[in-house]
């Protein structure tokens, strides 16, 4: 029967987790914690890339303290409801078999933004009140969509282990599948992975598999994986790139799609190429991108993603000539998408009022809150009584009024003649 | 292989029903001797077994045992369709996988639907001594959680020699019902010890409704703090059993 490797040499105790001993010492002792009553943190996040053992260490902690886990995947638990019926119960209730009980969320990073808040906010309203350790998995801890949660969990961060240490792993698994494998292919192997475990041990088991003797030359013709990479490294590989090649690699790497890539791109450039001639030959090459963006939306034709692409990548890396690297230049997000969903707020109760006096005046709701509302501002600021006349024509709510009049007290004063 | 027909499309489907409140993917397990299942729900807080022996069939055909996992919420929208005198037989399909369910009345409809990736998990017995035993009527037991639904989610269940009660305590409102030995609810009581432990009241309202179309009679064991079991006597032969575990109580 097949059997993937990552699952039958899976550690079953934590002494046999690769790497992170400080991390997992960290988590022993939380848990340990329990026995003397419930810690200040409830839950504990861990965090770190894929495939160094998160999982891995919490299954094997259950195992090693005969603790029942009770785990599910993000899948799982998007709504509200579906984290309360779950984990609601199970952290407040008891085990059907007297033993102790561990909550684990794993893949938290596969919950989507705002569609699945509820979930999130359903999570902390959990953990407030466990009776149970928690724990939490995710690449990264430090998503904004997080940042509630994190402040009810004990942080503890998993790191790639080192080279060696994998390479020990994959030499514990060879001796036991009985393969004869050269130190320098096993080496390349583990060099490969990145600190990706689970990866090391699936390409192991395909190049090794069903062999006697593991050489050198069966494995180095594997390239090296492009691997998600976050868009820090990302945007480094693009503004510092030496090479075109490498500036368009970047892209396949990134974990974000090429608007948003474009944006941050667009963002930085400027505080990292300091060289006006560098950065005006920068700026030519987005603006190139940019027109074949629009050229996309209009004609729905994706094949010029390859000169958005180029442009944006190649093109921005190739203005930078006399741009000295000093010193450490952080990155920032992209201000132009903070603005837009600072302002959605806004822009959506303008609308609303324009399509209250569209309905009245007969224009469009565009044209009403472009030409007609800033009269109403100014009436609904120095004549009250005037004001709620037209508000009560208009129909406006009070939120409406408030929005209007700028002003608490004058929005409460017109309020009230409304009744 | 294996095909199984029931007389009475109600009886299957009240049992799916019940089962459904715990789980969604279910495992049965078809040998020649009956039709069993025990499945814990997805937070481990309740488990159901359930067993049904062959002769609650009208026709029971097994070759050799099999498992077999369904969707069951499916399955009963599938039983949904049949009326009540209607004859219903399950077969599994081995080329294609998929169960098939004949319904049979007033007309015939066969309904194929898949089967899933059987689950491998050996769920154990709970092994608790029970200090308290006490036979209700499930209409009883139904009224007594349905008074403490109002006011809380979760409910203390307490017993002595004399009386059973269900004490439930919400944010702003209260509730006590008692049950008196030898009273219409209460058949009968036993308690080694005076014994008190919280149940969920989301799990105990949608089990014992559920069950109580499957049964009129309901056993219950418990002890201080440990699990509940709550067997529900089958008209014909049969087990449907439910356990669940007790709320950790902040001191």
């Amino acid at each position: 029967m097949y059997q993937p490797w990552t699952v039958k040499y899976k550690p079953k105790s934590l002494k046999e987790v690769v790497g992170n001993k400080e991390a997992i010492q960290k988590f022993v002792d939380w848990v340990k914690s329990w026995n003397e009553g419930i810690p200040e943190k409830r839950a504990a996040f861990i965090y770190g890339p894929p495939g160094v053992g998160k999982t891995v260490t919490v299954e094997a902690l259950a195992n090693d303290f005969k603790m029942e886990l009770v785990e599910k995947n993000a899948s799982d638990y998007r709504t509200e409801e579906a984290v309360k019926r779950f984990a609601g119960l199970a952290s407040q209730y008891g085990s059907l078999f007297g033993t102790r009980r561990i909550i684990l969320f794993d893949e938290l990073d596969g919950l989507t933004g705002t569609a699945d808040k509820g979930g999130v906010k359903a999570m902390v309203d959990v953990i407030k009140t466990a009776q149970c350790p928690i724990v939490l998995i995710a690449n990264n801890a430090f998503d904004p969509r997080f940042a509630v949660l994190r402040s009810y969990c004990l942080l503890i961060e998993f790191k790639k282990p080192s080279v060696t240490e994998v390479l020990k792993h994959l030499k514990a698994i060879c001796l036991k599948e009985g393969i004869d494998a050269e130190e320098n292919a096993l080496k390349f192997i583990a060099q490969r992975s990145e600190g990706d475990i689970r990866s090391a041990v699936t390409d192991l088991q395909a190049l090794a598999q069903g062999k006697k003797r593991l050489t050198y030359d069966d494995v180095s013709w594997l390239g090296f994986r492009d691997r998600q990479e976050n868009i820090f490294t990302v945007l480094r590989m693009i503004l510092y790139g030496k090479t075109c090649d490498g500036a368009k690699r970047a892209v396949n790497m990134a974990d974000v799609d090429v608007d948003m890539l474009f944006e941050w791109i667009y963002e930085n450039v400027p505080n990292h190429f300091t060289d006006p001639h560098d950065l005006a030959r920068a700026m030519d090459a987005l603006s190139m991108a940019d027109v074949y963006r629009g050229r996309i939306k209009r004609t729905q034709d994706w094949g010029f993603i390859r000169y958005v692409i180029d442009y944006m990548t190649a093109g921005v890396a190739m203005a930078r000539v006399n741009t000295k690297t000093s010193g450490w230049t952080p990155f920032h997000f992209p201000e132009r998408i903070q603005a837009l969903s600072k302002s959605k707020e806004e822009r959506s109760i303008q609308l609303e009022i324009g399509k209250k006096i569209k309905r009245k005046c007969h224009i469009s709701a565009t044209r009403a809150s472009k030409e007609i509302l800033p009269y109403l501002r100014i009436i609904f600021k120095n004549n009250v009584e005037m004001a709620a006349g037209i508000a009560k024509w208009l129909d406006l709510t009070p939120e409406m009024v408030e929005y209007v009049a700028e002003s608490k007290e004058k929005a409460a004063a017109i309020n009230k003649l409304l009744g | 292989m294996f095909r199984l027909k029931v007389a009475d499309a109600k009886l299957l489907r009240d049992m799916a029903s019940a089962i459904s409140i715990l789980i969604d993917e279910a495992t049965f397990q078809i040998t020649p001797e009956g039709l069993k299942l025990r499945a814990m729900d997805p937070s481990r807080v309740a488990m159901v077994d359930f067993e049904w022996p062959k002769t609650v069939f009208e026709e029971f055909v097994c070759t050799e045992p099999t498992k077999m996992c369904i969707n069951i919420s499916e399955l009963l929208k599938l039983l949904k369709r049949a009326g009540k005198d209607e004859i219903i037989e399950l077969a599994l399909d081995e080329k294609t996988g998929r169960l098939q369910v004949k319904i049979t009345g007033k007309y015939a409809r066969t309904f194929t639907m898949p089967t899933l990736e059987a689950s491998e998990e050996e769920v154990p017995t709970p092994k608790i001594t029970f200090n308290v035993r006490a036979k209700a009527t499930t209409d009883g037991l139904r009224q007594a959680i349905e008074d403490a639904e109002l006011v809380s989610d979760h409910v203390r269940i307490e017993a002595d020699n004399e009386k059973l009660v269900f004490q439930a305590t919400g944010d702003l409102m209260g509730a006590t019902i008692e049950l008196k030995k030898g009273s219409d609810a209460l058949l009968d009581l036993e308690a080694k010890e005076p014994s008190k432990a919280t149940f969920s009241l989301s799990y105990l309202t949608e089990i014992i409704k559920a069950a109580s179309a499957t049964s009129d009679i309901a056993t219950l064991e418990f002890s201080t703090d440990m699990p509940i079991k709550l067997d529900f006597q089958q008209a014909r032969e049969g087990k449907l059993v439910f356990y669940l575990a007790p709320r950790i109580e902040t001191a």
